[in-house]
This record gives C-alpha cells, sequence and structure tokens, in this order.
C-alpha cells in the first residue's frame, strides 16, 4: 500500500469508461473492490474529493487532474483547482 | 554512414489535432505545423530520432527508467486521449536502435532497452503533423523530465552528442531528422494553473528567454538556465525543455533556419538545418 494505488486509480480511471461510470455511481463500493489497496487516508480523501491532500503526499498531479475532467469524487474544474492551489499554499506556510 | 541533417523542435499538446482540424489555417497552431511538415519533407529523412516524455502511459511509478530507446521494428499510439488521431502502427528501425543503444551505453549512458510498447501522444501529435501516415520510420528515445530526479541539462545535451557520434559511426547512408518533442512552461492539473483552471502557462518569460537563447544560439546559456528551480516555476511539465536540450546536442554543423513562439500555450517551433 502507497501512494501508488492513487496513482493506478486515476490512470485506470482515464483509460477504461465502464470503471469510471462505476465509480460515479458508486465510488465508496468500487474503491473496495479496487485490485490495489489503500490506507485510511488515501481513501477518506479519495471518497471526500479532498485532492489537496491527495496533492500534498504526493498522487502525480497530471493523473489526478482527470478525475475532475471526469467530474469524480463530487470533482469540478473549479473545485479541483481551488483544492490544489490551497494546499500549495498550506505547504509554503 | 549515417548523418544526422537536421532538426525540428514542436509541441506535442494532445488536444492539437482536434484544434487544426477544427481552425484549420486561421489557426496560428496549424500554420506551424505546416511549416515544420514542409521542412521535415525538404530533408528527406530515412529515419526520425524523437527525444520526448512519456506521461505515464508506457512507463508507470513501478518501472521508470530515465533514459529509454524504444528498440523495435514497430510500435503503435497513441496508448491515451488523442481526439481526432486514430490508434496506429508506426514503423521503426530495430537494427539502427540497438546499434544506438549499444553504443551509448558503452558510452556511459544507461538507456534502458525496451523492445515491445506503445506510446502516447508526446510522440504520436509531433508525427501526426510532421511525418504525415507515419511514412519515415520512428525511433524514441524517452526521458522522464515531468518530475524528479531528472537528468540534468547537462547530461541531456550529452546524451545528445552520444546519440550524434553513435548515428555517425552507423555504416549504411541514412539520413537522420531529430525531432524535440515538448513545452518550455505548462502546468497540467497542478497549482501553478490559474484559478479555476487545470492547464496554464506560469512562466511565459521563460518561454521568450529560452527562444532568445536560441536565437542567439547560446546553448551553454540555455543549459545552465534550465535548472529544477527554473522548472519548478514554469510549470510542471516544463521539464519538456530537456528534450529540446537533447536534440540541441545532435546538431551538427546545422544554423537555426526557423523559429517561433507560441506563448499561449508555452510552445515554440523551430528548426535548424
Amino acid at each position: 500500500m502507497s501512494i501508488i494505488s492513487v496513482n493506478h486509480l486515476c490512470r485506470d480511471l482515464t483509460r477504461n469508461s465502464a470503471l469510471r461510470e462505476a465509480f460515479l455511481q458508486d465510488p465508496a463500493g468500487e474503491l473496495a473492490k479496487y485490485p490495489h489497496k489503500f490506507t485510511e487516508i488515501e481513501r477518506n480523501a479519495l471518497l471526500a474529493g479532498d485532492v489537496g491532500t491527495l496533492y500534498q503526499m504526493g498522487v502525480n498531479a497530471y493523473l489526478m487532474g482527470y478525475l475532475a475532467r471526469y467530474g469524480l469524487f463530487g470533482l469540478s474544474g473549479e473545485i479541483y483547482s481551488a483544492r490544489v492551489r490551497a494546499s500549495a499554499e498550506t505547504e509554503k506556510r | 554512414m549515417a548523418s544526422i541533417v537536421g532538426a525540428i523542435g514542436v509541441p506535442h499538446n494532445p488536444n492539437f489535432p482536434e484544434l487544426v482540424m477544427r481552425q484549420g489555417l486561421a489557426c496560428d497552431t496549424t500554420r506551424a505545423y505546416q511549416k515544420g511538415a514542409a521542412e521535415f519533407a525538404a530533408l528527406k529523412p530515412d529515419a526520425v530520432l524523437i527525444f520526448t516524455t512519456d506521461h505515464l502511459n508506457t512507463f508507470f511509478f513501478e518501472n521508470l527508467p530515465i533514459l529509454a530507446i524504444g528498440a523495435a521494428d514497430e510500435f503503435s499510439g497513441p496508448n491515451d486521449e488523442v481526439p481526432q488521431v486514430s490508434h496506429q502502427r508506426v514503423p521503426s528501425m530495430a537494427s539502427f536502435a540497438r546499434h544506438l543503444h549499444e553504443a551509448n551505453v558503452a558510452a556511459g549512458f544507461d538507456l534502458s532497452l525496451v523492445q515491445e510498447f506503445e506510446v502516447d501522444h508526446s510522440i504520436i501529435v509531433p508525427m501526426h503533423f510532421l511525418n504525415p501516415r507515419f511514412r519515415v520510420p520512428v525511433i524514441p528515445i524517452f526521458i522522464s523530465t515531468h518530475f524528479g530526479p531528472r537528468p540534468t541539462s547537462h547530461r541531456c545535451f550529452a546524451l545528445g552528442q552520444s546519440i550524434r557520434e553513435a548515428v555517425q559511426r552507423w555504416p549504411q547512408p541514412l539520413r537522420v531528422v531529430v525531432v524535440g518533442s515538448g513545452s518550455f512552461s505548462f502546468d497540467v492539473h497542478g497549482h501553478l494553473s490559474p484559478p479555476g483552471k487545470l492547464v496554464g502557462v506560469p512562466d511565459p518569460a521563460w518561454v521568450n528567454r529560452v527562444g532568445e537563447h536560441l536565437k542567439r544560439n547560446a546553448i551553454a546559456d540555455l543549459i545552465n538556465e534550465a535548472t529544477p528551480e527554473r522548472f519548478r516555476r514554469a510549470g510542471n511539465v516544463s521539464g519538456e525543455i530537456l528534450n529540446w536540450i537533447a536534440m540541441l546536442g545532435t546538431i551538427d554543423g546545422q544554423k537555426l533556419a526557423w523559429l517561433q513562439l507560441e506563448l499561449e500555450f508555452g510552445n515554440s517551433y523551430a528548426v535548424w538545418r
């Protein structure tokens, strides 16, 4: 278990439209079934759309942004942008 | 003996094929790629070497080479989403690539060898525009430029020089064009993109500065300034300029013939011949 699981998930969601649809319908259930395992922090952050925390943990931004492009975990482009930017500001302090 | 007859630097934005199809000649991007394609054709290449950055599509975090070369008689792509471009086969030259691999490892550049692979938009988009119908065989050289630890700019330039020497030791008379693929300042899904946006150009001044260095042929200055600190300010894919710097290392007496900046996207187009 490591942040690589989240990176795997983000890439799989960009490539697999059926998986995307399933995650849009039932994110918690699909996370539980996903073959790569997550830590509690990772799972909670994903379900909350807390990309700021995931960004700080080192999830690759190029991959993670597709969550917003596809409207997954309650994200939109504007919400994603605000959370990632706020996360970077927090890190600077 | 093989020789490098020219070098072309271009961006590889995956949305450009759709943009060009939609806007046609009204679009600066269309005209820039058309110019690049005309230059490419005039060089009459037998083979293309392209320095590029995989976007976690060919490689992934469980196996992520810093430097790699593709050695196969064909590969395919794109293996990611490129609107208006279908997945297709691209001819390559395994024997020539294996020679480049062996020569460069012997010279101290430990390129990973990749023999069965697909590629993403970072190769398919430049070739879609420059190399219509993928007629000329393409050999990819992958440089990991999107996140640290990246190879240094000095190392990438030296790699280009080593590639040039290896090309010149290939006994068959090949005309080789080298392509550098990527942007100078661009942020994708990171905190440097503008508020509310998923992408942006955080450091247009750097794009202009790179352009000035290229115009003056001040390559040493460019190499010295292309640092990790600069990449932190210029966006999370700005390290792609390392592909251009490796390309510059291959240049064998050619002069800059054309340079066009595209500040809107943090890009540039250029030809040396």
